[in-house]
């Protein structure tokens, strides 16, 4: 009765013509956007740096001039061998800033890992199984939200004598989880009562199947883009911790150290030992909130070319 | 269709009720409930299409995804080929799941947008071992062709696809399955006239190769006159009138059918039709009316009708809830 089932004859097999993969469909909105591009060259240039810090910076970062080459260049202004001038110390700071990336990278890049392996589980859970479950991890989530939570971050970070820059990304992590996973929730709330997970269900697929195969792919979009988005937010953090004096010890080269350590010479127009780092934070910070911004346009599926 | 009762009915809904809670206040205390779907009782025959008509909130695909127990009703019983769908939700029985299928209203929402043709098609035959992964391809490029589809475009994403054509490759998933009925939750209303036609066709086609039983729900009683073979009419909530569909068409018992088979619009001007145009708004489903939910627009209103309810009652085949026939 039912002969669906593929004429075995000697039928040549039929050609898939290939679809525009929605990879490259997306790559071709966000090339389209002007900023994003720009956010995306200036990312690029900063993972750039952070790699290559051992080739492109011209000295070590926490070499001494000042006590091992010339004296004179203790707080030395910017000059043509050393582009962004000279530290108290004498250290070049162009190569502190170039070092100071990577360590801004690697406290943004585990912060939101562990952001992520908190937040999206939490939100897939709250969202998908809803009732008590969510009332739990939403409760949880305001409470965090209402905290002011630098002060936990700096709480958990003191009670270390010298803490590590893993303990502060994973302080950050602990209260930045919220934000990915109000995201999460929301995207799961509202993708679990679409019709095509409803369609999923009527076809008998496992809920494994509907939560990997038909949600989070769908999810997924809005949560790069928070992550992306968050990644300006925890290096503004990271370098607020270390200027407070938690987070990165000296002598790293840390932007957020360096500002601090340089301060209070801005006065006295020494400027530019606060400076450089400063329109570093800066330049990182505008870098991920335009390529957040592209993504999130060039991210949309439904949105038509 | 074979007449008589001996043969059993394939799908039995028995006092059906959804009742969804209205949450109001910070403590969400109940306030009251939406009576979605109120009491509906009727069975579809092995091989029959019956037509579900009613305006739209009458609670339509309430029952559509009841009956596939997409929804877990308040109160009563659907069963399937003499089992209770129940079974479903507690051991999610996949053979019965099999069985029974849905088409969806909205051919962009009912198709998962990152995932192509092939993989929405196969997913689940292939998860039920329906067909092996070996097979699948040449399985997939069957069924795309039998909905009308070309095999070529299967790695094709939604997005790249019309809406008619979207609307294929929801029936081509549900085909996929081998059902044996299918709920068509308004199938065509999201789709332009011209391809409306085509697409019912297909279902038609369909419904004889693989001897299909459907659930046809729609609120365009033209569409409901083409596909079935019997036509149940909802009013908030209630089933008013079930009858084959010349006795219905033709004579019309219940006051709410009549009304809505005068608004057809008809193709020759100079045919004579007293057309019967309802006072007023359909009531909420949260204060249904008292007695005959129908009282407060039914132009043929007797006192009794605001006191009690009609139950349906059947007059050889031809049921009705309407005091007007005793
Ligand atoms: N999840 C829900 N929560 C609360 N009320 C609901 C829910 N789903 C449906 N309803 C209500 O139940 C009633 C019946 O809805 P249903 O979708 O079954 O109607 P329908 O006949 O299919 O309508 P349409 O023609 O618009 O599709 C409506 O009043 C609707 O607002
Ligand atoms: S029972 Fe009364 S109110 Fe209801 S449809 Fe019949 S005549 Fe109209
Ligand atoms: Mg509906």
């Amino acid at each position: 009765m039912r002969a669906i089932a593929a004429d075995k004859g000697m039928k040549p097999p039929v050609r898939a013509e290939a679809g525009d993969s929605l990879i490259k469909e997306a790559w071709i909105r966000f090339r389209r956007n002007k900023l994003a591009m720009i956010g995306l060259f200036m990312t690029f240039s900063i993972i750039f740096a952070a790699i290559f810090a051992g080739a492109l910076a011209p000295y070590d970062p926490k070499a001494q001039l000042a006590f091992t080459v010339d004296p004179a260049l203790k707080l030395a202004a910017p000059s043509v061998q050393h582009p962004m001038g000279n530290d108290l110390y004498g250290r070049d700071i162009l190569s502190r800033v170039l070092y100071g990336a990577r360590i801004s990278l690697e406290i943004g890049i585990f912060a939101t890992l562990v952001t992520i392996m908190i937040g999206v589980p939490l939100g897939a859970i709250a969202g998908y199984m809803g009732g008590i479950w969510d009332d739990l991890i939403s409760w949880l989530v305001n409470v965090i939200f209402a905290f002011p939570f630098i002060l936990f971050v700096l709480a958990v970070v003191s009670v270390f004598r010298n803490p590590s820059l893993y303990l502060v990304f994973v302080a950050i992590g602990l209260v930045n989880w919220v934000a990915l996973c109000r995201i999460t929730r929301g995207q799961f709330i509202s993708l679990r009562g679409s019709e095509f997970v409803e369609a999923a269900r009527a076809l008998g697929l496992p809920t494994w199947k509907i939560i990997f195969r038909h949600i989070l792919p769908n999810a997924i979009a809005p949560i790069i883009v928070q992550a992306t988005l968050g990644m300006g937010g925890i290096i503004t953090l990271e370098a607020g911790l270390a200027y407070l004096g938690f987070g990165a010890q000296p002598p790293t080269p840390s932007w957020g150290l360096m500002i601090s350590e340089g301060q209070q010479y801005i006065a006295r127009g020494q400027w530019w030992w606060s400076m450089f780092p400063g329109i570093a934070i800066m330049y990182t910070v505008l870098a991920f909130n335009f390529l957040g911004d592209g993504l999130r346009d060039a991210l949309d599926v439904r949105q038509k070319r | 269709m074979t007449e008589g009762n001996s043969e059993r009915h394939l799908v039995d809904v028995l006092h059906l009720k959804k009742y969804y809670p209205i949450k109001r206040g910070i403590l969400r205390r109940t306030a009251g409930y939406v009576k979605a779907v109120n009491d509906v009782t009727f069975q579809i025959r092995r091989g029959e299409t019956l037509g579900l008509v009613g305006e739209s909130g009458c609670g339509k695909t309430t029952i559509g995804r009841s009956i596939l127990r997409l929804i877990v009703p308040s109160a009563g019983t659907v069963a399937f080929d003499g089992a209770d769908v129940e079974a479903l939700q507690k051991s999610d029985d996949a053979a019965l799941r099999r069985r029974m299928q849905i088409i969806f209203q909205d051919p962009y929402g009912s198709l998962n947008p990152r995932m192509n043709v092939s993989d929405i098609i196969g997913e689940a035959p292939l998860y039920h071992r329906l067909v092996s992964k070996a097979e699948l391809d040449d399985y997939v490029v069957s069924i795309m062709e039998k909905v009308g589809l070309r095999p070529e475009s299967r790695a094709k994403y939604p997005h790249e696809f019309s809406g008619g054509q979207r609307q294929r490759i929801g029936i081509a998933r549900v085909l996929a399955m081998k059902p044996e009925f299918v709920v068509c939750d308004e199938p065509v209303s999201a789709l332009d006239v011209s391809i409306q036609s085509q697409v019912l066709n297909l279902l038609a086609d369909l419904r004889s190769e693989f001897s299909l039983t459907y659930l046809f729900i729609s609120h365009d009683l033209s569409v409901v006159k083409h596909i079935s073979d019997r036509v149940a009419v909802l009013y908030l909530g209630k089933m008013v009138e079930i009858a084959p569909k010349a006795d219905f068409f033709s004579q019309p018992m219940h006051p709410y059918s009549q009304a809505l088979i005068s608004a057809i619009p008809v193709p020759d001007p100079d045919a004579t039709k007293n057309r019967v145009i309802l006072e007023g708004d359909v009531p909420s489903p949260i204060n249904p009316p008292d007695g005959c939910i129908f009282s407060t627009r039914c132009p043929k209103a007797m006192d009794r009708c605001k006191a009690e309810e009609p139950i349906l009652v059947d007059r050889g085949g031809h049921e009705t809830a309407c005091f007007l026939y005793g």
